[in-house]
């Protein structure tokens, strides 16, 4: 009797230690994880990164005249913006939420089981998103973000922000050239679906948005152009160190944004600047051979675009100069079945971030501001046949193109604007982020995008000013952040065209 | 007096949290590649069960024989570091959350008065009185934001049900020129659980609307201050019960409403895209009544606007400037009748001629007859969302939702 109740207040303590912690823990949520592993983490990153770009690139494609609106008087085609709406604020949620803590996942897990290549990847990938983000918004909250049991949030200035890439890239760096621990080709790989566990890419990576930070700076007396052609130099050797984004492309979830199937693209057209870059308007008549590769022709047989705030005035049924969609096909196409795409507008295409041309580019006009002729109009040849390449054009075509009017011949006949318009025709679209960045550098200069015209009537709440800027995610910066906001005019109703950091003196 | 009792009680309750929100969690992703990321509900590690304290004192009284039944009750309810559901500043990592804050207090009256008027025979009438008032105090909301909204009301336009901090508070925050608070307006639900929150017109210190000198066209106050309070004065409802000869019955329930503002969202949709009677005029040029943002608005001679536009050549007008402020309708009363039964048992006299029926009864019923009401919109007792979602709900927001429906019915009972 005595060894009974012995057993039994036994089993009380035993079930009231260990049982109630298995059994009625209800915080962990036992359907979900709670943690990871980086490579299970790392490829929805890489879609992640991808939907932050695309997103925006609708409304920045406005902006910059890549595409215009099927209707007229479209308020991004007025260089506005949507009020109330999170319209515009998809880098915004990329960078805090999509990206955001998945990045100090890896960094944590990764550092515990000594896998260092993960670990600098993860922060490669935290420097792009705080680069590539702040690029559109200026002010962001620095300092303060991601702290634990914290709700309201103080801004900081881009400066601080560009610090923190550069300070990031070097940790990066560091980690991606570590040899000890438990990094290794095949263990990165298995989560790399871009550069399939090569590390030697990735430092490529790194460099190649350091040179972004370097060079976006271009307009101030701390602008060091040979810094920039150094970091060019480490970056991309080819196309083939492109930083590629794959789709699977067998549904919406899985597939291209630009592609038929997610059907984003519909009522969006080609511009008339596009069009008029490739069709000889501006460079003397000479006919890219781009142009039928990356844009469409009416029924006619007539390639036409369309000027912002205008609307597609072809746009009627049967009209022979009716303006194809972006996929290459007639508006009366519905089916994404019967719509294969073209160029970066397929349901697998790639999605490319950063490119061997665009860096081409940037270290030409570098050396063009340091005076250096010869590297600018090498840098400037070897950016447009890669993109030549990029487009598949064919040799002879190249060649032609190559020798044409439309080309400098010699290094001293270079101008700035060459290489910032080939910059604007390769990088259309999948680049528009970046264009932004230089279109404001030179804040929409028609000296230097010859034939670049504003829209014919600015938004109203511009009050006559180009857009500079992205405003902050409506919901919910502005409920939770307005007295931050409140202290740099982030309130204000054309707070869209003040002037970023990066592009001031 | 025939019966007496008088009540009170007091409680202190904790509640904890919803279970699994503690540690944030990793969703399977769909997109190219499969994996892991986290979910939009971010976790909180601090998360402390929330505390109501209530205290409820009431009376119950019987009179000539119970022949008058008052039940009155008075309560209060207070809620301290209540738990919402939050969507938060994405520097959070996160979208939504769930944290403690918020020192809610509500303050009510419940009462019913059960009158017998007349109890002969051949003829009884019974009078049943429900009454209700009640009135939510918001102290502070969590981490001292200035609004907390029901996302699921947010259907139309920039207004939504919202519970707001306290008039002053606001007032302190919302100083500058570029978003004034402007009590006539804003004060109107500050401090409740139960405000509409939405987008107003820009007004100097006066209250004077701000125009834009180059288009005509009213500049709006782009932060969600309180505009409008759902909450009613008080709400009555009265059932009337007759029954003449032991065979004839007829009950009828009237329902009584004064005050509390609604956001008439259909309006406000119907007025963007032009099939409001509202927008009848829109090819005549419009002086919208203000004073020109030119500098001189704050002075002692603001500019009065002369300048007038043609509305539909503007879309932005209708797209941009026009806020909800204009569709909030104040002090809506109604009176309906809710339910209206006859009942006819048939005597068991004409029964007792055949063997087959023992008992037969006939009854007729409509539901919602008439309306009586100050409201532009369809019907006033609307709601944008429905007891599950929570909170202190999303009556008084009309968008897209039909009026309730008048019905009839009728029925026979048999008993063999």
């Amino acid at each position: 009797m005595k060894s009974n109740i012995i057993k039994i207040g036994m089993l009380c303590i035993i079930l009231t230690f260990v049982s109630c912690e298995d059994y009625l823990d209800i915080n962990k949520d036992p359907s979900f994880p709670q943690a990871a592993d980086g490579f299970s983490v790392l490829p929805p990153l890489f879609s992640q990164m991808a939907r932050g770009e695309v997103f925006d690139t609708r409304y920045v494609g406005q902006y910059i005249q890549n595409w215009n609106w099927i209707t007229a008087n479209n308020v991004w085609d007025q260089q506005g913006y949507a009020a109330g709406s999170d319209a515009a604020g998809e880098k915004w949620r990329q960078h805090y939420w999509a990206i955001g803590k998945n990045i100090d996942l890896i960094v944590d897990e990764s550092t515990l089981q000594e896998k260092w290549d993960y670990v600098g990847v993860a922060k490669a990938i935290r420097a792009w998103s705080w680069q590539s983000s702040t690029d559109v918004y200026g002010e962001m909250i620095l300092k303060q973000a991601w702290e634990p049991n914290r709700y309201v949030f103080d801004f900081d200035t881009q400066d601080l922000i560009y610090e923190e890439v550069k300070r990031l890239s070097d940790e990066a760096l560091a980690d991606l050239a570590r040899t000890d621990g438990k990094s290794s080709e095949a263990s990165l790989g298995r989560g790399d679906l871009v550069y399939k566990g090569k590390t030697a890419q990735w430092t490529k990576f790194v460099y190649a948005n350091l040179a972004r930070n370097a060079h976006h700076i271009s307009n101030k007396s701390t602008y060091n152009p040979d810094k920039v052609i150094e970091y060019v130099d480490k970056s991309f050797a080819s196309n083939a160190d492109n930083f590629s984004i794959p789709h699977a492309g067998t549904n919406s979830n899985d597939g291209n944004f630009y592609g038929a199937t997610r059907n984003n693209l519909r009522s969006y057209r080609q511009s008339t600047y596009i069009l008029s870059l490739l069709d000889g308007t501006i460079f003397n008549g000479v006919k890219d051979p781009r142009l039928p590769l990356m844009l469409s022709a009416s029924p006619d047989g007539v390639y036409r675009g369309v000027e912002p705030n205008k609307g597609d005035t072809t746009n009627t049924l049967n009209k022979p100069t009716r303006i194809p969609l972006l996929w290459g096909v007639s508006p009366t196409v519905t089916a994404a079945a019967s719509i294969p795409g073209k160029y970066i507008f397929k349901d697998n295409a790639l999605h490319y971030l950063m490119t061997y041309f665009e860096l081409q580019f940037m270290k030409a006009e570098a050396a063009f501001i340091k005076g250096d002729k010869a590297t600018a109009f090498d840098a400037f040849k070897k950016g447009v046949i890669a993109h030549m390449d990029f487009t598949s054009v064919s040799t002879p075509d190249k060649d032609a193109y190559m020798a044409s009017a439309a080309v400098p011949q010699t290094a001293d006949v270079l101008t700035l604007s060459d290489i910032m318009l080939q910059k604007y025709i390769a990088l259309w679209v999948h680049g528009a982020l970046e264009t932004w960045v230089d279109m404001r550098r030179y804040q929409y200069s028609p000296a230097v995008y010859k034939g670049f015209t504003l829209p014919s009537k600015l938004f109203a709440d511009n009050s006559g000013k180009t857009v500079q800027r992205f405003r902050p995610r409506y919901n919910s910066e502005y409920v939770w952040n307005l007295e931050s906001l409140r202290t740099f005019g982030g309130d204000l109703a054309d707070y869209h065209t003040q002037e970023l950091w990066f592009s001031k003196k | 007096m025939s019966f007496g009792k008088i009540r009170a009680s007091f409680a202190n309750v904790g509640n904890p949290a919803p279970p699994y929100k503690i540690t944030s969690r990793l969703v399977s992703q769909t997109s190219t590649g499969g994996g892991f990321l986290f979910d939009f509900f971010g976790d909180n590690p601090a998360l402390k069960p929330e505390s109501v304290k209530s205290i409820e004192i009431g009376t119950e009284l019987g009179l000539w024989n119970d022949r008058v039944i008052l039940d009155l009750s008075y309560y209060n309810k207070s809620i301290t570091d209540q738990i919402v559901t939050q969507r938060l500043s994405y520097g959070t990592g996160f979208i939504f959350g769930l944290l403690n804050g918020g020192d809610v207090q509500t303050n009510g009256i419940d009462g019913s008065l059960d009158i017998n008027i007349f109890q002969k025979q051949n003829f009884r009438w019974n009078v049943i009185t429900n009454f209700t008032k009640y009135k939510t105090a918001v102290a502070n909301l969590p981490a001292q934001v200035s609004e907390y909204y029901d996302s699921d009301t947010w259907a139309i336009g920039n207004a939504r049900a919202s519970a707001f901090a306290p008039a002053d508070v606001l007032a302190s925050r919302f100083t500058s020129a570029t978003n004034l608070f402007y009590e006539p307006i804003n004060g109107r639900g500050a401090g409740t659980a139960t405000a509409i929150g939405g987008w107003s017109y820009l007004r100097n210190s006066k209250g004077d609307v701000l125009i834009d000198p180059a288009t005509g066209f009213p500049l709006r106050n782009a932060n969600f201050l309180p505009i409008g309070d759902r909450n009613p004065d008080f709400v009555i409802g009265l059932v009337n019960d007759f029954k003449i000869k032991n065979n004839l019955s007829i009950s009828f329930l009237l329902d009584i409403r004064k005050g509390g503002d609604i956001f008439n969202g259909n309006e406000l949709y119907l007025y963007q895209t032009g099939l409001s009677k509202r927008t009848l005029d829109r090819e005549q040029p419009l002086t919208i009544k203000g004073v020109l943002k030119d500098g001189m608005e704050e002075s002692e001679t603001p500019t009065v606007n002369t300048k007038s536009f043609i509305p539909i050549e503007n879309e932005q007008y209708f797209s941009v400037s026009v806020q909800p402020e204009d569709f909030v309708e104040r002090d809506i009363n109604w009176m309906r009748l809710r339910d209206l039964t006859i009942g006819y048992t048939i005597p068991t006299k004409l029964l007792s001629k055949q063997n087959a029926i023992k008992e037969a009864s006939v009854f007729i019923n409509g539901t919602d007859l008439f309306l009586l009401t100050n409201y532009s919109g369809a019907d006033p007792y609307v709601s944008t969302t429905n007891p599950a979602t929570g909170g202190a709900g999303g009556f008084g927001m009309d968008f897209g939702k039909t009026s309730l429906p008048r019905t009839f019915s009728m029925g026979l009972n048999v008993t063999f």
